[in-house]
């Protein structure tokens, strides 16, 4: 690999330095050109005595100044960067020795000579957390499981208690009580898989559906109902929160039917079942410079997504690349769920509880497929141990629904 | 002819049927169908000192200059009402000029004649009856708003047309939710209805335009199916609008509707269009998607995140879908489609008759998160047989799928079935789902194991509900609670 950088590195500047000598001064002055590799990877201040100049480059270009003169030379290397080689002509590397603003003199010149700095891009490192908010540009994954009570505002004297549970997949199965509504068999516990949580159009939205035998108030009643919308409450006049969406149903009451088809509708949504709107989740990335049995340096990403319901999926370390201007592309998925305590979870023995073992005697740690997560283009500023996330798109999927956004303002 | 109380007309549903759908909306408490109170109008027909200056501010375009010209000569002339009202009722001279003399007439206060004005309006092209009614509102004429509303309470259809044409010109929150009434009730001509939705749309706001594109939806007959068309396969129109439309297209259901959500495939390329719009042809009954849905789902090209989504949407579909489900389930090569269509299997409605074939799948199935789907299909069968099951439950390991399968044995003990299911229950399952419901697992787990237990309803279950509702979670004592307080 460093033959072959080398080879390069030489190549740019043979061409730059036949370029250089087509245009040399042959006269009292003369012009040294300087090489920066890659453009933007360092600028150099110069200085000269003959005659009294200075100026900095901060790109390639050339010095011309007196024969005999000395010249000074400073290369500040900008952030994201490190000077690796100084070069003066083709095979003379000046110093091995190199700083981020290392500075060396030559003189007095009676030749002409070609400056080439090459500097290396930096592969950021380190540990960035993200926490989702409102108004950070992200879209939000929410949870809803929970208790939601109340009185039916239609009917006074109405009153329900429904508990909800949303797994991994956005699913919603539910269990609850109303008010004058038993079920086929008489009892009063009525429930089953009401609906899924997704996404849509870069909002949470939810979809309910569900049939319904037993009676009400005494009467046989067979009713089934759909209902979807936002999970993104608007306020109404007065503050109540609204759910938009569209519902729609049918029911038999005492063997009349009665149907209304699906319509666009505004919920008010009691101010208590907001609070069941679960939706701080979190990244964490890890990037750490990790060497190969070969002695080979390479930036390994690992990190975890907390999910709105206070879960873990922990990835596993991957290896990844920076490259340049495109920076990052760091993909997750399978990891290991963790509890809400962000303690492994293993498949359990059903017959001891214990952990169920692989053959070499460890526990077989729970996998989540239903986490995804990539970050792209993830492209950093800064130096080492104080990088700073300046651009990239991250993408993910989590309890069933999906989502994307900008990583600059995220990562922390 | 019908008031216009559309809203209130909601209330017909049966109270029976609002509380029994409180179980389904979960986090939306019942189903609240607005009644928007009009508010009250102001009386008279006063002209605001302004309404000269707005109208001509707000009708800028080529014909200003012209307008503003005209609407100064005829301030200078001080022509007389009788003058106003001649050059009004001129058809010979094009709208923007009648539309001075309108504005004037406003201005003068010579408008005050309802009857006269109403009979004009009546007798204007439709092309212009909106602009007409716009021009009083700019200039400030509430009372047309209340002659409009006469007209859609005492006249015909045509009148109640052109009413309708009127209040979408004139806009507003009134006028607005008076064509939201209508389009809504339908006790209204389903033509009159779709004009209305049509008249909402014209406003050029999004939200406005979502609602009516979820009232033609509603409506369902062929003419709406054919504006919702439209608009679905009219590319200027905002994405979101267009995917409204297919929602709704998926609602009508129709042979036609599913053929626009066809041939929409090709103008939406992105896969969350797509799913969308699969979403919305699994709305439509199952014999008229059936060939789309085999086609795409046997089609090696269909990208597998699609393949899931169509078999999601089928869940939606009509009672037809079910063994189409059951085959997906049953030997999909990919386990996400498996899983969906177990899934959608378990979202059907009570009473069907899958049970011996769901446990059969369950004991072959090697991905525990299609078995959990599948116990949670045993749920809405008629019969569940859960003791049949007994071996493949107990050697679950993984949680998620081993407390569906608890609850699927709850569910079991809970309908009374063989006593031989309630001792390994209240002895075996009883203690894990205590464990599990107190643990750090998912709240959603925690909330699973107490459904279990409120699904057997047992003595030792009950106890052990007893004990979880004072655990130091909430939510889940909570449900424990009420789980307690539940009649079995």
């Amino acid at each position: 690999m460093k033959t072959s950088l080398h080879i390069g590195i030489k190549t740019a500047i043979a061409a730059f330095a036949a370029s250089a000598l087509l245009t040399q001064v042959f006269a009292s002055t003369i012009s040294w050109p300087v090489k920066i590799m890659p453009p933007g990877s360092c600028e150099i201040d110069w200085s000269t005595n003959a005659p009294p100049q200075s100026g900095t480059l901060t790109k390639s270009g050339s010095i011309t100044f007196d024969l005999g003169a000395n010249i000074d030379f400073t290369f500040r290397v900008q952030p994201g960067f490190k000077l690796i080689h100084v070069f003066k002509n083709l095979n003379d590397e000046i110093n091995w020795v190199l700083s981020n603003n290392y500075r060396d003199s030559f003189g007095p010149v009676q030749k002409s000579h070609t400056i080439v700095a090459v500097c290396e891009t930096l592969s950021p490192t380190g540990t960035f957390t993200g926490n989702y908010t409102d108004g950070v540009g992200l879209t939000s994954v929410v949870d809803i499981t929970g208790n939601y009570s109340g009185e039916d505002p239609n009917n006074p004297g109405r009153f329900y208690d429904v508990d909800a549970a949303m797994d991994d997949s956005g699913k919603v199965s539910a269990m609850g009580t109303v008010t004058g509504i038993t079920n086929e068999q008489g009892g009063s516990e009525l429930g089953g898989q009401i609906g899924s949580m997704k996404t849509v159009d870069n909002t949470p939205y939810g979809s309910a559906k569900g049939s319904f035998k037993g009676t009400v108030d005494g009467k046989p009643v067979a009713a089934s109902g759909t209902a979807s919308g936002d999970a993104v409450l608007q306020t109404a006049v007065g503050g109540v929160p609204q759910a938009e969406g569209v519902a729609g149903g049918s029911a038999t009451v005492d063997g009349e039917k009665t149907s209304i088809k699906p319509a666009a509708v505004e919920v008010d949504v009691p101010p208590q079942h907001t609070s069941n709107l679960k939706k701080g989740w979190g990244l964490r990335l890890v990037l750490n410079e990790r060497t190969d049995a070969k002695g080979k340096k390479y930036i390994e990403a690992s990190g975890w997504l907390r999910l709105s319901n206070g879960e873990y999926s922990r990835f596993a370390p991957t290896t990844v690349k920076y490259a340049g201007a495109k920076g990052y592309t760091v993909s997750f998925g399978n990891g290991q769920k963790r509890n809400t305590a962000d303690q492994p979870c293993y498949l359990k023995d059903p017959k001891t509880g214990a952990n169920k073992l692989d053959k070499n005697g460890n526990p077989i740690p729970l996998i989540d497929k239903k986490t995804k997560v990539k970050l792209s283009n993830l492209v950093f500023s800064g130096s080492v141990g104080s990088w700073t996330a300046n651009s990239g798109n991250m993408t993910y999927q989590f309890l069933g629904q999906k989502g994307k956004g900008p990583l600059a303002s995220f990562l922390q | 002819m019908p008031s216009s109380g559309g809203a209130g007309r909601r209330r017909l549903l049966p109270q029976a049927v609002v509380g029994a759908t409180v179980v389904l909306l979960v986090g939306a408490t019942a189903w609240v169908f607005q009644n928007r109170s009009r508010e009250g109008h102001a009386p008279g027909w006063e002209v605001p000192a302004n309404a000269a200056g707005r109208f001509l501010s707000n009708n800028a375009g080529p014909s200003l200059s012209r307008s503003g010209d005209l609407m100064g000569r005829l301030a200078t002339e001080r022509l007389g009402p009788e003058e106003l009202w001649a050059g009004l009722a001129n058809r010979g001279l094009p709208w923007s000029e009648r539309s001075v003399y309108l504005m004037a007439l406003a201005v003068a206060g010579g408008v005050d004649s309802a009857r006269r004005l109403v009979a004009l309006y009546l007798t204007e092209p439709s092309l212009n009856q909106g602009a007409f009614a716009r021009v009083l509102s700019e200039a400030g004429c509430a009372g047309f708003l209340r002659a409009l509303e006469s007209l859609l309470e005492d006249g015909d259809d045509a009148h109640a047309a052109a009413a309708i044409r009127g209040l979408a010109g004139v806009g507003g929150d009134n006028a607005l939710q008076l064509l939201a009434d209508i389009m809504n009730d339908d006790a209204w001509p389903e033509d009159l209805r779709r004009q209305a939705a049509l008249g909402l749309l014209q406003q050029g706001n999004d939200r406005l335009s979502t609602i009516a594109i979820h009232g033609l939806g509603t409506l369902g007959d062929e003419g709406s199916r054919a504006e919702l068309s439209a608009i679905l396969h009219n590319k200027p129109t905002a994405r979101g609008l267009r995917l409204h439309a297919a929602a709704a297209l998926g609602r009508i259901g129709s042979p036609q509707a599913a053929q626009d959500l066809v041939d929409a495939f090709e103008e939406f390329s992105g896969e969350e269009e797509q799913t969308r719009l699969l979403d919305a042809l699994g709305h439509c009954p199952f014999p008229v998607v059936d060939n789309t849905f085999r086609e795409f789902l046997a089609d090696p090209a269909s990208p597998d995140e699609l393949r899931v989504a169509a078999t999601e949407a089928l869940s939606n579909s009509s009672a037809e879908a079910v063994p189409f489900l059951q085959n997906l389930a049953a030997s999909d090569p990919d386990a996400d489609v498996r899983e969906m269509a177990a899934w959608a299997i378990s979202t059907r409605e009570p009473g069907g008759q899958l049970g011996p074939e769901l446990a059969r799948m369950i004991g072959i199935e090697p991905e525990p998160d299609v078995r959990r789907r599948l116990y949670e299909g045993l749920l809405v069968q008629a019969e569940n047989p859960a003791e049949s099951l007994l071996p493949t439950i107990q050697a679950e390991d993984d949680p998620a799928a081993r407390i569906a399968a608890i609850n699927a044995v709850g569910d079991a003990v809970g309908r009374g079935r063989p006593t031989s299911l309630a001792s390994p229950f209240d002895a075996e399952m009883v203690p894990e789902l205590e464990t599990v419901a107190i643990s750090e697992s998912s709240l959603n787990l925690r909330m699973r194991a107490v459904f279990a237990l409120r699904r057997a309803g047992t003595p030792a279950s009950k106890a052990a509900l007893a004990r979880i509702s004072s655990t130091h979670s909430p939510e889940i004592a909570k449900a424990a609670a009420n789980g307690l307080l539940a009649k079995k």
